[in-house]
């Protein structure tokens, strides 16, 4: 009886420790008041989060996260999704070859692979330059300092997820489905359509939860390629907590992204199980 | 929400170190990064760790960078000595992370504005504000040489300007100044806000506030023009780049960059002689020739080559503005607000 608990005992140490710790801690600081002068004072009440959420201005930078964090997850989906069939379907060394290409934005750290999208997007950097050369626009089109800028970066890193997590769902599908629809008169497309994908989306879905919240708390690529006047809640939780000094503010802002990609995910994740046990049973 | 975590988990830490260094004779000295450190590390601290046997370990961090650091130390300190600009300066004296100074001779070789008030900091160089550019592409699209701040509304600067946000004192003495030439003043900002927002906005690529990426977009050409200090232009210069800098016919605006002994702590006596050691004048000329700092101590002693692209003397810093530093500290918080709802959207 005793042993399951010891033998977890490490692990859940080191979850209260790293994660609730801190995460209790920046809850309790969120409800403390603040001066630019006087500093962080112990008093409690809930002022910072009436502040944020009777602020239009928060509602923009909100509404803003949340639209880029949505259409990240539609793009990786329709690359990921059809990437990760492709890659189940090639042979063997060339598989291995490949998956580690559709992983490799995984292998640069993020700071060094936002500053190269920086470099390919500045008004004289190098895609600006091959379109104005093909003639195809006559403006250097803006991608810096622009949603569609942090949109395509972020959708950059965070296929692989996609592709992983449909792999995973594609390696459980038994490859006997396809041809016995096959048999049954069902051209490729109908397969695919009828068979595949149904199998699929749950993977689907599970590479969507991941996703959007890696691309909702996403720090340093909004931070970079969208700079200052394009914020989204972590830079002005980043904002609040380095350059205000007002912690207890940029706490608020941080619980409530946090509670808000909690409940995408707690809601998505009961869809992902409904169709699991639907398709089990 | 990871950066919160990361600064929790980073207090964390400090309160952990700090009592074991107390014992230690090092000095932790927290400044600006970029020429500052180079010539601080390069050719200043050997000197000092030789004569008071003490080791300086720098930290380099913009002066808000700093002040959130001192923040988060506070009850186990274990900076000893901040090296920030004015505005913050004023900042961390009222949060109480300064301590006294202690008196002595070289504080009566010190220009006026150097000595804050309050005597817990004092300005180790000061700064001249102006506009920086690139005389190279100026040149080629036959454009005049920008003299006026009311050329930064130039339309033909469409996209092609930064200027460091309102939380850098860049960022604060535009937004002044063009309060001013609009009919405004520090106690009347609204001409600034408008005149920001309706004019000087739609040129503005981007509100940078760090030096590298500044560089950066100067040198890709995407900056053409931008609201810097001569001390980052001089050090761009000095690189080769063809940029030039200028002060606008109304006067370049000048900052003051501070340095205090932080409060709390071990009050290491290092930390006072060190601030004493920053300000004679041999130092002082270290700092203006490698860094581009006006020297604040009267005694320095600079030749006509090395006085080039800095304020130097009664004459140079008097000519330089400064702008009412009690109106606009108090005002900064609602100014700020402000400013990230109708300039940064």
């Amino acid at each position: 009886m005793l042993r399951p608990l010891l033998l977890t005992a490490p692990a859940a140490a080191l979850f209260v420790l790293f994660l609730l710790v801190p995460l209790g801690g920046t809850a309790v600081l969120s409800l403390h008041g603040f001066g630019m002068y006087s500093g962080i004072d112990s008093s409690y009440s809930a002022a910072n989060y009436r502040d944020l959420l009777g602020d239009d201005y928060f509602y923009g930078v909100f509404a803003r996260t949340l639209r880029i964090g949505l259409l990240t997850t539609v793009i990786t989906m329709l690359i990921g999704a059809p990437e990760a069939y492709i890659l189940s379907r090639m042979r063997p060394p060339w598989r291995g070859i490949f998956l580690l290409v559709a992983l490799g934005p995984l292998l640069i750290s993020v700071v060094s692979r936002t500053l190269g999208w920086a470099v390919l997007f500045g008004s004289t950097g190098l895609i600006n330059q091959m379109l104005l050369g093909a003639g195809l626009v006559d403006q250097p089109i803006a991608f810096m300092y622009t949603e569609t800028g942090v949109v395509i970066a972020l959708s950059h890193v965070l296929v692989p997820f996609m592709v992983i997590s449909v792999s995973a769902s594609l390696q459980r599908l038994d490859p006997q489905l396809a041809r016995a629809s096959a048999s049954l008169g069902a051209g490729a497309f109908t397969t695919l359509r009828r068979v595949i994908l149904p199998h699929i989306l749950p993977g689907i879905l599970s590479g969507s939860i991941i996703v959007f919240a890696l691309a909702s708390s996403a720090f340093a690529t909004p931070e970079i390629i969208g700079g200052r006047r394009l914020k989204v809640v972590a830079t002005l939780t980043y904002d609040e907590f380095l350059n205000t000094l007002n912690w207890p503010l940029g706490a608020a802002a941080a619980v409530i992204l946090f509670l808000t990609i909690a409940a995408v995910i707690v809601v998505c994740n009961r869809l992902v199980e409904r169709r699991y046990d639907r398709m089990r049973g | 929400m990871r950066s919160g975590s990361i600064l929790l988990a980073i207090s964390l830490i400090l309160a952990g170190t700090g009592a074991t260094h107390a014992e230690d004779r090092t000095l932790y000295v927290a400044g600006a990064g970029g020429s500052q450190e180079q010539t601080l590390r390069n050719q200043v601290f050997r000197g000092f760790e030789a004569k008071t046997h003490t080791k300086i370990v720098y930290v380099a961090g913009n002066s808000t960078d700093i002040l959130a650091k001192l923040q988060a130390q506070k009850g186990s300190e274990q900076i000893d000595v901040a090296m920030i600009d004015d505005g913050p300066m004023f900042q961390a004296v009222s949060l109480g992370f300064c301590r006294a100074l202690e008196a002595n001779p070289v504080y009566a070789d010190l220009y006026d504005l150097a000595k804050f008030k309050g005597g817990k900091s004092v300005a180790f160089g000061v700064v001249g504000t102006g506009l920086i550019y690139n005389a190279q592409m100026f040149k080629d699209n036959n454009w005049p040489a920008p003299t006026s701040w009311l050329d930064l509304e130039n339309p033909r600067f469409k996209q092609k300007l930064v200027i460091p946000p309102l939380n850098n004192t860049y960022g604060l003495l535009t937004l002044v100044e063009m309060a001013k030439l609009n009919g405004g003043s520090e106690t009347n900002i609204d001409p600034g806000f408008t005149a920001m927002k309706d004019k000087v906005g739609p040129n503005v690529l981007v509100y940078e506030p760090s030096p590298g990426k500044m560089t950066e977009l100067f040198q890709s050409k995407q900056a053409v023009i931008a609201v810097w200090g001569s001390s980052r232009a001089k050090a761009l210069a000095d690189t080769g780049f063809p940029s030039q800098f200028t002060y606008p016919k109304e006067g370049g605006i000048a900052i003051s960059v501070g340095i205090c002994p932080v409060a709390g702590g071990s009050d290491k006596p290092e930390a006072q002689t060190f601030i004493q050691y920053i300000l004679s004048p041999d130092v002082q000329a270290t700092l203006a020739t490698g860094a581009g700092f006006g020297p604040v101590n009267k005694k320095t002693v600079l030749t006509p080559a090395q006085q080039v692209g800095l304020p130097y003397g009664a004459e140079q810093i008097a000519q330089l503005k400064t702008i009412d530093w009690d109106v606009a500290n108090a005002n900064r918080e609602a100014w700020n607000k402000r400013w990230v709802r109708e300039i940064e959207r």
